[in-house]
């Protein structure tokens, strides 16, 4: 066993809250990983939506991209100032992590919702040229929910206008996202062991998203 | 009513009409389904910007031309997963 390993378990017992009905210990450390690699996907899907900007300059393009950099900003803040906390038996580093974890999404959230409201009102566009999760609160994530929850509905009605493997992807990846946040959002009253089902899908999300910019890659 | 193309979606489809059709000038306004004047017009646009050549009177993609449509395509799949117009 080595240091690293100690110091780190050491820490979650430390920092873990004593009202925890379900202690989710053995998932420590592992959202810290999909986080990080959901920034990781975020990113790339915003560099498509750059290119795909860089090419067509279209505005909803550059919302798209950019939405989708504060996500990723905010699950990477999240996911190293997690690890901060940990390694350096920091707790002040989570709530840290979770307010830039919180601003940067919503932005994203609301700068991805602004692509759709771009594209549908702006018409003369298209003619030219984590460890103690338990911190998460209540408040945010309802604000994150409300914003995911409209981008969600957008995406679910281009999928039934005109279906697609492409379009069933976007739509599942929101879904995904939007009961991540609804699981962020209860466990923060009630639950805590929802709060690994909401990791897991939030990742699940963003791995949809993984695939479908695979498809998009291939295609071209 | 036909539905609307927007201009890129125009240029999508006359330069894919260059890279799978033959090059000819009346293939290309077949798959294109433009008028002859406008898609002159067009192809003018596309030789000035690098993306086409001519020879002999057929049109053909260049490197440039080839990487601008696999970009576009790319554009076109984002754009229509996530409901966008094109």
């Amino acid at each position: 066993m080595n240091e690293s390993y100690i110091r780190h378990k050491y820490a979650i017992e430390e920092l873990e809250p004593k009202d925890m009905s379900i202690k989710p210990v053995l998932f420590f450390g592992y959202d810290i990983v999909m986080s990080f690699v959901s920034a990781l996907v975020a990113f790339i899907v915003s560099y498509q939506a750059y290119r795909a900007h860089t090419i067509t300059r279209k505005k909803s393009f550059l919302a798209l991209e950019l939405g989708f950099i504060f996500t990723g900003i905010g699950l990477l803040a999240d996911s190293i100032l997690s690890y901060a906390a940990i390694a350096s038996r920091t707790p002040h580093f989570f709530g840290v992590g979770y307010l830039a974890y919180f601003i940067s999404t919503a932005i994203g959230y609301a700068l991805i919702l602004g692509s759709y409201i771009i594209d549908r009102v702006m018409m003369e566009e298209a003619v030219p040229a984590m460890i103690p999760i338990a911190r998460y609160g209540s408040l945010p994530e309802s604000i994150l929910l409300i914003l995911i929850g409209v981008v969600m509905i957008q995406s679910m009605i281009n999928l039934l206008m005109d279906r697609s493997l492409n379009k069933l992807l976007i739509a599942a990846a929101f879904t995904s996202i939007f009961l991540s946040h609804l699981c962020f959002m209860i466990q923060a009253l009630a639950f805590a062991s929802l709060l690994v089902i909401g990791q897991i899908l939030r990742f699940i999300g963003f791995m949809m998203f993984a695939v479908f910019i695979i498809r998009v890659v291939r295609a071209g | 009513m036909k539905p609307y193309r927007s201009r890129l979606k125009i240029v999508l489809d006359i330069l894919t009409a260059i890279s799978e059709e033959s090059g000819k000038v009346s293939k290309i306004l077949l798959h294109a389904n433009l008028s002859y004047d406008r898609l002159m017009k067009y192809l003018n646009e596309l030789l000035e910007k690098g993306l086409i050549e001519e020879e002999m009177g057929e049109y053909r993609l260049t490197e440039k031309g080839y990487r601008f449509l696999e970009e576009l395509r790319r554009a076109e799949k984002l754009a229509e997963a996530f409901g966008f117009k094109f």
